[in-house]
């Protein structure tokens, strides 16, 4: 792995058609992520920070610029590819949790890698383990909607990681938790950052969220206001 | 409350899809209810129509009997004092001379009566005075056969030539309605006739109107019972053409209940997922205030709004399936006779109600689920679209659907008495049942594809729990069910036809003409001929203390013995050696003997011909599809003895060298004699033309069936996808190709169509066992067999129709765009 970089963003701009008028929701974004670092993007509701993340994941795609993710970059890989990449390289994680309704939890948290047609039995161990560090090893034969949303999200969060991607990224996970639940995740991600040195990214609202990584990026009307490194815990 | 009134509105509209599945679902099924009472009333209308045209205002027939050697009576014999007018008759027949296949019937009338003639109406001609040679013809025959005024016609009678002058042409209508280009009918002076018939002053028959104040029923029944040379009937029968129409209608109304319940399914499922989708702004106006019960009628006026304007619809399309129908009915279009549907504004009425209904009550159910919800769960869209099993209600239908089938399967008249009951219970106990048995079916599949293949996985996993998916095995199972039942019974109709022509020995039957000594001497003379049976029918003998009529054949036992294989008897050999003794014995078909409730060694009291004598049933046996069932064996020796009738009614031949050449040596030697000479071909030909007709009318089910079914299907194909696009964006951003997510619609779509064939096929196999004790109830001992090849055939074409209706939500599917789903809730 010869970059240090997870994450470049080069000179990416996204724009809507809305009736007659184009709106530039991201206007010339530059910055990168290293590996390993932990990046909260921050900025007022509306200015475009879930637009960057999805951009940045590869579920949608920029009108100008270029993203290159692990080494890749993003506009040159075919659909496939792109499928591929966000089985074993991404790890999403949604403010709605996003879990599929009728399957298991344990089903839910397999389901990157039985798309990617890994073997069902022999990730179980992996399965557990992971079930061990989200503490849900008794849920495992529930349906999401009989879960608390903070037991969901660490769901959702499991999913994310066991196919130990190298990147994390998360839309708000905490925004629809109360402050509590919302530390113990904000706790986990850390330690994933930290135990097992994954690049995470994640779009938040509060400072206090914000606190837990190592490197904030404030965003203000589709432009970069600062990228500083968050030096009280870092 | 208007803001939602506005609401509801917009939302109906822009779901057209579904709103023109509602709307459609109902016009069908209404209207062909409408069609079903319009035509079993219109079935009459053509048979009237045609004895106003033949009889004007005579009301009865009166005919010297044909069971007798010398068919005709003496006039001073009849008492005349009720008739209000009369015309004596003659009726002779020979055949257009040079012409080899053109029949005439040459009827004699009194001079004086050629204007009482119903419906006279002279075109041409001058009649005064109306004797020796002169002739009326119709203005058809005029045309056909190129006769004009003062041309001549030769006609031989009896093996003799005969010149005839026409001297008037009229309308084709009265006597000579059914003129066509093989048979008519010339009316010359009686005298003549008679001469020519080498007859005295006698007549074969008076077309007759009774004076306004006698009541015809009741004086065809004193007549018949008063008179033995002579018998009278109703030229227009309104009993005997209604029973003649309830037979058929019975099966076409259990065909409708199919589709009427198909219907009321959609509807539900319909309105279930209406108001799933509605909840979240129910929500939102009872946490405005709004009372539940306001929210449940606006929601129930929804379904009044569908009920409505599908009620108009249907009465137009209604009116279209009551002509269609009784167009196929109409098996008079040649003479002229038009069909004229009977257009009853209280069907009309009935039908726009029955909408309204159908419409009402199969939405009331899930409106009023409303009902049940917490306002909490409402408000908060807790409430969602995954199948929660409700173990309690899928053991219900499944225990309902098991208790059916075991009544169904016992010994005995239980099973045949319930079997209407039986047959919608299993049928519904199923379809209530069907997600637990598409459960137990499915779960080892799950298993066995964990390792295999993720799609088929997730596709199995979405079957089972997915309402909208389980409701398309349902629609499916219940239109296989009606599409299989259509395919069995037609496909039995036919080869049971097939089979009694297989199982019945000879090659040609003569029916009677006018002519009955001639007929048996020719052919009994025949060259070609090797063996003859005679038969007498007779075909309302009553049974003296019952409503029940028989169907009498009189035969000679020991040649009957070898031409009917197609029976199924007990003991042939002894059956027919009881016959043949010289005692009034009687064998009786299985049908007739329930009816009766007759075992063998009863007697019962026979009356034919007015006479009455007492018979000993000697044997029953199963007749099957044969005259419906309802053919009873009395020896020929009998019916001549007990009841004097002395001239067969058929003759069944069988030739020394081939039907064609016997066919042809009596075609060319019973000419003129009115006779109808038909092979076994032509017979097993007319009887499958016979039905075809009914054939049609259930296939027109079968296609109505099968379109409801698939519209439903494809708009709960698209539903499905609308409900779950966010988890196929889940899929997608967690890796999921979209090739892969139209790849899982389209599993779902063959696993779907491999579940509902397997299912539906079990389903309809029994459905059709059922329906075996359903004709017999109906007093028709009829086999009905399961077609196995249609059910490869619907197999195949549900998987067809599964694979392009899930094709435009594969491509929906390609299309679907990831950010959108995920990032707004
Ligand atoms: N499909 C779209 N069409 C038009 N505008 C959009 C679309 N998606 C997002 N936007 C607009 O882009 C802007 C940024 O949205 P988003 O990235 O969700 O903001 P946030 O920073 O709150 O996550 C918003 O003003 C939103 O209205
Ligand atoms: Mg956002």
């Amino acid at each position: 792995m010869g970059y240090i970089n997870a994450v470049e963003v080069h000179n990416v701009v996204k724009s809507y058609n809305v009736g007659f008028q184009k709106i530039d929701v991201l206007k010339n974004i530059s910055f990168s992520v290293k590996k390993g670092e932990f990046l909260s993007i921050m900025g007022a509701s509306g200015c475009g920070k879930s637009t960057l993340l999805y951009l940045i994941g590869g579920l949608d795609q920029a009108t100008k610029g270029t993203i290159i993710l692990n080494g890749k970059n993003l506009n040159k890989l075919k659909e496939n590819e792109q499928s591929a990449m966000r089985r074993r390289e991404v790890g999403f994680v949604f403010q709605f949790y996003n879990l599929v309704p009728n399957l298991t939890i344990e089903e839910n948290i397999l389901l990157p890698l039985l798309i990617d047609g890994k073997s069902y039995r022999k990730n179980k161990s992996k399965l557990n383990n992971i079930l061990k560090i989200i503490q849900m090893e008794d849920k495992k034969n529930r349906y999401p909607n009989e879960l608390s949303g903070g037991q969901q999200q660490r769901v959702a969060i499991a999913r994310a990681l066991l196919f130990e991607p190298e990147i994390i990224l998360a839309d708000e996970p905490t925004g629809n938790l109360d402050s509590k639940t919302g530390s113990e995740i904000m706790r986990l991600f850390k330690s994933i950052n930290k135990d097992f040195n994954k690049t995470i990214i994640q779009v938040t609202h509060s400072e206090e969220a914000a606190s837990y990584g190592t490197d904030i990026l404030r965003i203000k009307d589709g432009e970069i206001e600062s990228k500083k490194s968050n030096f009280k815990t870092g | 409350m208007f803001v939602f009134l506005k609401y509801l509105v917009r939302s109906s509209f822009n779901k057209k899809g579904r709103s023109i599945l509602l709307i459609l679902t109902i016009t069908i099924s209404t209207a062909l209810l409408i069609g079903c009472i319009g035509a079993v009333k219109s079935a009459g209308s053509v048979y009237k129509e045609e004895a106003v045209r033949a009889y004007k205002d005579n009301n009865v027939l009166i005919t010297s009997k044909n069971t007798k050697e010398f068919p005709f009576f003496d006039l001073d014999s009849i008492q005349k004092h009720e008739f209000k007018s009369y015309i004596p008759i003659i009726n002779a027949s020979g055949y257009l001379s040079g012409a080899d296949d053109v029949n005439i019937i040459l009827t004699g009338i009194m001079e004086k009566d050629y204007s009482k003639l119903p419906n006279y109406k002279l075109l041409k001609g001058y009649l005064e005075p109306f004797n020796e040679n002169k002739i009326i013809i119709s203005d058809k025959v005029s045309r056909t056969f190129k006769l004009n005024i003062n041309d001549t016609l030769r006609a031989n009678v009896r093996g003799n030539e005969h010149v005839f002058k026409v001297v008037a042409i009229v309308e084709t209508s009265g006597p000579f309605l059914k003129d066509n280009e093989h048979q008519f009918t010339i009316i010359a002076n009686k005298d003549y006739i008679q001469d020519i018939w080498g007859i005295g002053d006698f007549y074969s028959g008076i077309v007759v109107q009774l004076k306004d104040d006698v009541d015809e029923k009741k004086y065809v029944q004193y007549f018949n019972l008063v008179n033995d040379e002579c018998s009278a009937r109703l030229v227009y029968d309104t009993e005997e053409i209604e029973r003649i129409a309830e037979g058929m209608s019975s099966f076409f109304f259990f065909m409708l209940f199919i589709v009427i319940i198909m219907s009321c399914f959609i509807i539900y499922s319909c309105f279930k997922l209406i108001v799933l989708e509605r909840m979240p702004v129910v929500g939102t106006f009872l946490s405005l205030g709004a009372t539940r019960g306001r929210i449940l009628r606006l929601l129930l006026g929804e379904s009044l709004v569908y009920a409505i304007i599908s009620g108009i619809m249907a009465m137009f399309l209604g009116a279209g399936v009551i002509y269609l129908l009784s167009d196929m009915g109409n098996d008079l279009k040649e003479y002229g006779i038009a069909t004229n549907p009977n257009y009853n504004v209280g069907d009309f009425v009935g039908g726009f109600i029955f909408a309204i209904l159908i419409a009402v009550f199969s939405a009331m159910a899930p409106i009023i689920s409303i009902r049940k919800k917490q306002v909490k769960d409402i408000i908060l869209n807790t409430i969602g679209t995954i199948h929660k099993n409700s173990y309690i209600l899928l053991s219900i239908g499944l225990i309902i659907s098991i208790i059916s089938l075991y009544v169904n399967f016992q010994e005995g008249n239980v099973a045949t008495n319930l079997s209407p009951l039986i047959f919608f219970s299993f049928v519904i106990g199923v379809t209530i049942s069907l997600p637990l048995i598409v459960n137990l079916a499915i779960t080892p599949f799950k298993y066995v594809f964990q390792e295999v293949n993720v799609l088929f996985r997730l596709a199995l996993n979405n079957i089972r729990t997915s309402k909208v998916l389980l409701n398309n095995i349902r629609l499916l199972t219940i239109s296989i069910v009606s599409v299989m039942l259509i395919a069995s019974v037609s496909l039995s109709i036919v080869s049971a036809f097939l089979d009694v022509s297989q199982k019945l020995d000879y090659d040609i039957i003569v029916q009677q003409g006018n002519d009955s000594l001639r007929v048996s001497s020719i052919i009994n003379n025949n060259l070609y001929v090797k063996e003859i049976m005679e038969s007498y029918d007779y075909e309302y003998a009553e049974v003296v203390g019952s409503q029940e009529t028989l169907n009498i054949k009189a035969i000679e036992p020991n040649k009957y013995i070898n031409f009917n294989n197609y029976f199924d008897y007990t003991d042939k050999e002894e059956l027919f050696l009881e016959l043949d003794k010289r005692k009034s014995n009687i064998a009786l078909s299985s049908s007739i003997a329930r009816k009766l409730n007759k075992k063998v060694g009863d007697t019962l009291i026979l009356k034919l011909n007015n006479r009455e004598v007492d018979y000993k049933i000697i044997g029953i046996y199963n007749a099957k599809l044969y005259n419906n069932g309802d053919i009873n064996l009395i020896s020929k020796e009998s019916i001549q003895r007990d009841f004097g009738i002395f001239v067969p009614t058929e003759y069944v031949l069988k030739g020394n060298s081939g039907a064609d050449k016997l066919l042809n040596s009596l075609e060319k030697e019973l000419k003129g004699t009115m006779v109808k000479i038909r092979t076994k071909e032509e017979i097993v030909q007319e009887n499958i033309d016979n039905n075809k007709a009914f054939l049609l009318i259930l296939l027109f089910f079968a296609l109505a069936t099968g379109f409801l079914g698939a519209i439903g299907i494809f708009n709960n194909i698209g539903v499905s996808f609308i409900q779950r696009k966010k988890d196929f964006a889940i899929l997608s951003s967690l890796g999921m190709t979209s090739f892969n997510n139209g790849l899982i619609v389209l599993f779902e779509g063959i696993i779907t169509a491999v579940l509902s064939s397997i299912v539906g096929g079990g389903v309809s196999y029994i459905a059709v066992n059922i329906s075996n004790k359903l004709f017999k109830l109906m007093d028709i001992d009829f086999p009905v067999f399961f077609d196995f090849k249609a059910i490869l055939i619907v197999g195949v074409a549900i998987c067809v129709i599964m694979i392009t209706t899930s094709l435009p939500v594969i491509l929906k599917s390609s299309k679907l765009s990831v950010v959108k789903e995920l990032r707004y809730e």
